[in-house]
C-alpha cells in the first residue's frame, strides 16, 4: 500500500460500501446503521490493505472475526467486496427465512465467515484460542478481531487479553472501534473505559492510536505493530458512530434508527460530498 | 475418575497428536503426568473458564481436539453460553469434562455441589452426554469419547470399583445390565450408581429381585433398549439430579411416546426441585435428601408394596 492510487482506490472502496449500506439498510428497514458506519473504513484497511484473503487459498488465510456481530452488514460487504459472493447472493440471501445471512454472522468458511458472532466479547477469546494454535504448529496466519468499546464492559474480553498476553501471541491483531458510544449513550457516562491505552499496555499489548476513518493511518497503524515482537496487538481506531450521515454522527441512537426516504436521499447527498 | 481418564487421555494422546488438554487451574494432583509428558499439548489458561471454553473453540476451528477440564458447575453453568454458541452450535470437537456433580464435593457447599447438571445438559442439542457411574464404565465411555469428533459432555465423579461378577454384566446399547431380576427394573446413572447396587445386593438377600441397568450415556438414549428392558411391571429410576430433565423424565418420556401400553408402576426417585445449600458430607446430603442405601431399600420396598 505505497502507491497513492491504491490508497485512493481503498477510499473509493470505502465510499462505495457506505453507499451500499445505506441503499441496503433502507430496502431492508434495518437498524445498525451507526455501528456499520462506523467500521467501513477499519475493515476497509484490514481487508484490502492489510490482510491475507484470498477466497481460493482458505488454508492460507489470515483469519477474521467480527466480535461485534450487529455491524454484519459491514463484513457481509467486505467479503462480497472480496468476491466470496456476490452482490445479488448477498441481497438474496440477506434476513430472509432460510438465507445465509443473519442479522448476526454465521459461521460459514465458504462465505469467508470464520466464526459466528453476535454475543459481545467472545470473539477476541476464540480469536486468541486460534492465535494460539497457529503458534503452536508454527504456521504463519494471522489472527484479526473486530472490537466494539461497549464490548470492553464484557469480562471475557479481559480474561482473554491476560491469555494472549501470557502467551506472546504477537500472530492476534485486534482493532477496537472506539466510537465512544453504547446501547444507551456515552461510554464515559456508562462505563468509562479510559485510560483504554494504558490498560492494555499494562496487560502487555502492544498498543497504537489511530484515526478510524483515515485508511492510511490505520495501515501505518498495524505496519508499526506488524514489526514488534512478543506481544498480541491492538489498534484502537478512534471513530464516529454514523460516519458520513451527518444526522446519525456521534449519535447512540443511530444504533437503532431505521432510515424513512427523506433521511435516505438526504444521506446519499452527504455520502456524495 | 478423573485418574481413570487422565490415564486413559495419556494412552490417546500418544496415538493422536492433536489431542490437547486444556483447564482452568484445576486438575492439581491429577494433570501433573500429562503436562510432563506433553507440555506442549497441556494448556492451563487461568481460571477463566468462559475463555477457555472460547479458546478451545478457536483450536477446534484449527483442528484440534480439545479435551478441557474444570468443576462441573464452573464449566457448565458459567460457561453455558460459550458451550452452545462457540462449541455446539459450530459442531466442534471439543470434549467438556466436569468433575464433581451431585454432592461430590459434600461440605464445598452448593457453588460446587449440582441438582440440576443433567436437566441443563440434556435440554442441549448436539452434544453427547457421558455420566459414568463406575470404573469399568469410565473407562468404556472415554474410549467411545476419543473416538467421537462431536461435542461431548463428561460429568465425572468418584470411581467406584463396584464388586461386580463381570460374567454377569450385560453390555448392550453401552447401557450395563448389573443385575437380574424380575420383580422390579430400576434404571439408574452416575454417582449414585454405587448406593443402588448396594441396596440391590442387600434386597437379593431378603428375595427381592432386581434388575439394575446403569445409563452412563444419557443422550443419545436408544429408546427400544429402553422399551425391552422394561419388562417388569414395577420400574423405578435412581438418580443424583432433579426430576426436571432427569432420567426419570427421560424413561417417562419414551413410555409415553411410544405409547406404551404394558401395564407398568413407574416411580422416579431423585432430588426434590429446590435449593439444595444445606452444608455437610456426601453420605449427609444423601442421607436428607432420601438417596442413602437405607432410604433407597426402604423406597425399593414400598414401592413393591404399593398394589397397583
Amino acid at each position: 500500500m505505497n502507491s497513492k492510487n491504491n490508497l485512493s482506490n481503498l477510499n473509493n472502496i470505502s465510499k462505495e460500501l457506505k453507499k451500499k449500506i445505506l441503499d441496503i439498510s433502507y430496502k431492508k428497514k434495518i437498524h445498525h446503521i451507526g455501528s456499520c458506519l462506523s467500521c467501513v473504513d477499519i475493515l476497509t484497511a484490514l481487508y484490502f490493505g492489510f490482510m491475507k484473503i484470498n477466497k481460493k487459498k482458505i488454508n492460507k488465510n489470515d483469519r477474521f472475526i467480527m466480535s461485534k456481530g450487529h455491524a454484519a452488514l459491514t463484513y457481509y460487504l467486505m467479503l462480497m467486496k472480496k468476491k466470496f459472493f456476490s452482490e445479488k447472493f448477498l441481497f438474496k440471501e440477506y434476513l430472509k427465512n432460510n438465507g445465509k445471512f443473519g442479522g448476526h454472522p454465521d459461521t460459514n468458511i465458504s462465505l469467508g465467515i470464520d466464526f459466528c458472532s453476535g454475543s459481545l466479547g467472545n470473539g477476541l477469546s476464540v480469536a486468541s484460542g486460534m492465535a494460539y494454535t497457529y503458534k503452536k504448529d508454527k504456521k504463519n496466519n494471522r489472527v484479526f478481531v473486530l472490537i466494539g468499546d461497549g464490548e470492553c464492559n464484557e469480562g471475557i474480553i479481559w480474561e482473554a487479553a491476560l491469555f494472549s498476553a501470557h502467551h506472546k501471541l504477537n500472530n492476534l491483531y485486534v482493532v477496537l472501534d472506539y466510537n465512544k458510544l453504547q446501547g444507551f449513550g456515552s461510554t464515559k457516562n456508562i462505563i468509562n473505559l479510559e485510560p483504554i491505552k494504558l490498560k492494555f499496555q499494562s496487560f502487555n499489548w502492544n498498543v497504537e492510536v489511530v484515526d478510524g476513518h483515515n485508511i492510511q493511518n490505520i495501515i501505518s497503524g498495524l505496519k508499526k505493530l506488524k514489526k514488534l515482537k512478543k506481544k498480541p496487538n491492538l489498534i484502537i481506531a478512534n471513530t464516529v458512530k454514523g460516519k458520513n450521515v451527518k444526522f446519525m454522527e456521534n449519535r447512540f441512537e443511530s444504533h437503532y434508527h431505521v432510515l424513512n426516504e427523506n433521511e435516505y436521499k438526504i444521506s446519499l447527498k452527504g455520502l456524495e460530498n | 475418575m478423573r485418574f481413570v481418564f487422565v490415564e486413559e487421555l495419556m494412552k490417546f494422546a500418544k496415538k493422536n497428536k492433536n489431542v490437547y488438554l486444556v483447564t482452568s487451574d484445576l486438575g492439581y494432583r491429577a494433570f501433573e503426568k500429562f503436562a510432563e509428558k506433553y507440555p506442549e499439548r497441556f494448556l492451563n489458561v487461568g481460571v477463566s473458564e468462559n475463555n477457555m471454553i472460547g479458546v478451545a473453540a478457536g483450536m477446534a476451528m484449527n483442528g484440534k481436539k480439545v479435551f478441557v477440564y474444570s468443576i462441573l458447575p464452573f464449566v457448565l453453568f458459567r460457561s453455558l453460553e460459550q458451550i452452545r454458541n462457540n462449541i455446539i452450535h459450530n459442531n466442534l470437537d471439543v470434549k467438556i469434562i466436569g468433575a464433581g456433580g451431585g454432592f461430590s464435593y459434600n461440605i464445598q457447599g452448593i457453588s460446587h455441589n449440582t441438582s440440576e447438571d443433567m436437566s441443563i445438559s440434556r435440554s442441549l442439542p448436539n452434544l453427547t452426554i457421558y455420566n459414568p457411574g463406575s470404573k469399568i464404565e469410565a473407562k468404556l465411555i472415554f474410549n467411545l469419547m476419543f473416538k467421537s469428533k462431536k461435542p461431548c459432555f463428561a460429568k465425572l465423579g468418584k470411581a467406584p470399583e463396584l464388586n461386580l461378577n463381570k460374567k454377569n454384566i450385560k453390555i448392550n446399547d453401552n447401557a450395563f445390565i448389573l443385575t437380574s431380576g424380575k420383580d422390579l427394573t430400576i434404571f439408574s446413572t452416575g454417582n449414585i450408581l454405587e448406593i443402588v447396587f448396594n441396596a440391590v445386593k442387600k434386597l437379593k438377600l431378603s428375595g427381592i429381585n432386581i434388575k439394575l441397568i446403569s445409563l452412563p450415556i444419557l443422550k443419545p438414549i436408544n429408546d427400544y433398549f429402553i422399551l425391552k428392558q422394561s419388562s417388569s411391571k414395577k420400574i423405578m429410576s435412581i438418580e443424583e439430579n432433579i426430576e426436571i430433565g432427569g432420567l426419570g423424565s427421560i424413561l417417562t418420556n419414551i413410555y409415553f411416546k411410544h405409547k406404551f401400553n404394558k401395564k407398568i408402576n413407574f416411580k422416579s426417585i431423585c432430588l426434590e426441585d429446590k435449593i439444595h445449600n444445606k452444608i455437610g458430607s456426601q453420605s449427609y446430603l444423601r442421607k436428607i435428601n432420601g438417596l442413602d442405601e437405607s432410604n433407597i431399600i426402604r423406597k425399593i420396598k414400598n414401592f413393591l408394596n404399593e398394589k397397583y
